[in-house]
């Protein structure tokens, strides 16, 4: 269900991967996904695979609940998979009538299932094991030589990590609603497709509207703690450690191995 | 009669699995107000989602006169917590139209329905084309209540109903639950409260959970009369029977007063006597 999803959610713990510096974590988590994203052969595309779940094996996070995170996203890969396998050209695997798959199809298809299961798992453990603050203040970091453009690095880096913070907490009251309606007698998913729109009002506007509700107080929050009204300092000091140092290490031999093996393809 | 037997059920948090409820044995009768009470965390909440069907337990049974609560759902209403956050409707009148029109009643007795709920809660005949969004917070609670009622549930489940409201519309939710029962003696009324007066004062009969399981069932006198048992739950007993130990503390025994009424009785005996 909704309450699955689980980018944006903070577990605490105290692995080696909550103990990193917020800045190498995001960096790490974006030299991932782009390296996910270029794997084009199933042996890099495995290597990959064998860093995600290093990484989640020593979140020490429980891995049934990492795993339930990608629950929410089956239908959208299945729909991408379908596509794939029916639309690309190449060698004939089977055929009937004018439908076919190729063996090019089954290939595309299936890198691109695994591509997206490694891109939401690198980027799920960086929420996961990052508090909401860090996430901000490391990001706030990253932006700052943008400063020098007028770029107003604070606000984009607490934009960025309301909008992860917040995504968790509206699908719990996505589903809340949900519940609530169903209580009343209200069917989602079934009959036809105008119906099944309709049947989701009575879920969207009280969704919207807690929306506001809720930005109302956080914007008033945020204003009774002064923010806004002058330089803002993280509360702790980032600091680029040794597990830091290790963590860059492992990426960069991480990175140069998958471009050898992507070279020799 | 609402009957759990046995009835286990979990759920996965971030930090493993949490057993809400374990090997769970308990009755809502009909004709009774029952009150769930128990800490935070107790698993009142998931009482409440097995009780109505919406969650089936992993092991045991829930049934309602021997059926599965999840086939029965027709039959059951739910006032969650917070109600007033599931109004969308463009007007209070179609809000409460809403749940009867799902269960496919219509014309007349559609009006009939949202006639009855609307006076039920107290809700003015100039407030039913309103908006729900205009209300304010307690009249918009009575307006999700009533959107509830309106399907004339024979069994009606409420979670903290009374949570942020002023005393009166406390009180008007709580003699709604006994005017309800009043008049149809079959029903089956149970809520989730955290406040010991309430369970005290308008409960027949108390649920006490802790981690998951039954730790106390009985009439308020017998569930309050141990005093331990509760403090060791992270529960407190009812105010009346503070005051009570308190004089009795001071030699003055007045007997177990639990409701308001009985300690204002028992006081006024006591002061009449001297």
């Amino acid at each position: 269900m909704l309450r699955d999803i689980t980018i944006g959610r903070y577990v605490p713990g105290n692995s080696a991967l909550h103990r990193l510096d917020p800045r190498t974590k995001l960096l790490g988590a974006l030299v991932y996904s782009a390296a996910v994203l270029s794997c084009s052969s199933f042996i890099s595309m495995s290597a990959a695979g064998a860093a995600a779940a290093a990484a989640a094996l020593i979140s020490k996070i429980p891995v049934s609940y990492i795993i339930k995170g990608l629950k929410p996203l089956r239908w959208f890969i299945l729909f991408t998979v379908i596509i794939n396998l029916f639309c690309i050209d190449g060698k004939i695997l089977w055929h009937l009538g004018a439908v076919h798959i190729t063996y090019e199809g089954v290939s595309a298809a299936a890198l691109l299932a695994l591509r997206f299961i490694f891109f939401v798992l690198g980027t799920s453990l960086l929420t996961l094991t990052t508090p909401p603050i860090a996430l901000t203040d490391g990001l706030a970091r990253l932006l700052r030589p943008l400063k020098a453009v007028k770029l107003p690095a604070d606000d984009i880096a607490m934009i960025i990590s309301i909008t992860l913070r917040f995504i968790p907490s509206f699908a719990d009251e996505a589903e809340r609603i949900m519940k609530a309606q169903k209580a009343r007698g209200a069917d989602f998913g079934s009959g036809s497709m105008i119906s099944r729109v309709r049947s989701i009002m009575p879920v969207t506007i009280p969704l919207f509207i807690s929306v506001f509700r809720r930005a109302d107080e956080l914007s008033l929050a945020m204003d009774a703690r002064c923010y806004g009204k002058g330089v803002r300092n993280p509360r702790k000091k980032f600091f680029f450690g040794r597990t830091d140092a290790y963590f860059s290490l492992i990426m960069i031999i991480f990175c140069g191995f998958l471009a050898i093996i992507e070279f020799f393809n | 009669m609402i009957e759990f037997s046995n009835a286990s059920y979990s759920y996965t948090s971030p930090l493993g699995t949490v057993q809400a409820l374990c090997g769970v044995n308990a009755r809502l009768r009909r004709g009774e107000i029952t009150a769930v009470i128990g800490h935070t965390g107790s698993g009142k909440s998931t009482f409440m989602d097995l009780a109505a069907g919406l969650a089936e337990p992993e092991r045991g049974s829930v049934t309602l006169d021997g059926f599965d609560t999840a086939s029965q759902r027709k039959k059951i209403g739910v006032v969650f917590q917070y109600p007033e956050y599931q109004l969308f409707a463009d007007t209070v009148r179609d809000d409460i139209a809403f749940g009867p029109m799902n269960f496919g009643i219509k014309g007349s007795e559609l009006n009939e329905r949202i006639k009855y709920s609307a006076e039920i809660t107290g809700l003015d005949d100039s407030l039913l084309s309103r908006s729900p969004f205009e209300l304010s917070g307690g009249q918009k609670r009575m307006a999700a209540a009533a959107g509830v009622l309106a399907m004339k549930p024979e069994i009606l489940l409420l979670d903290e109903p009374a949570a942020g409201l002023d005393p009166s519309l406390r009180e008007q939710i709580f003699s709604i639950m006994r005017q309800l029962l009043d008049s149809n003696g079959n029903m089956i009324i149970a809520f989730v409260t955290h406040s010991m007066e309430d369970a005290a004062n308008y409960a027949d009969r108390l649920i006490l959970l802790d981690h998951g399981c039954v730790a106390a069932y009985g009439t308020p006198g017998e569930v309050f009369a141990k005093r331990e048992l509760l403090y060791s739950c992270g529960l407190d007993i009812p105010a009346p029977l503070k005051i009570a130990d308190g004089l009795r503390s001071l030699g003055d025994d007045i007997g177990g007063a639990i409701t308001d009424d009985e300690i204002f009785l028992s006081v006024k005996n006591m002061l009449s006597s001297i």
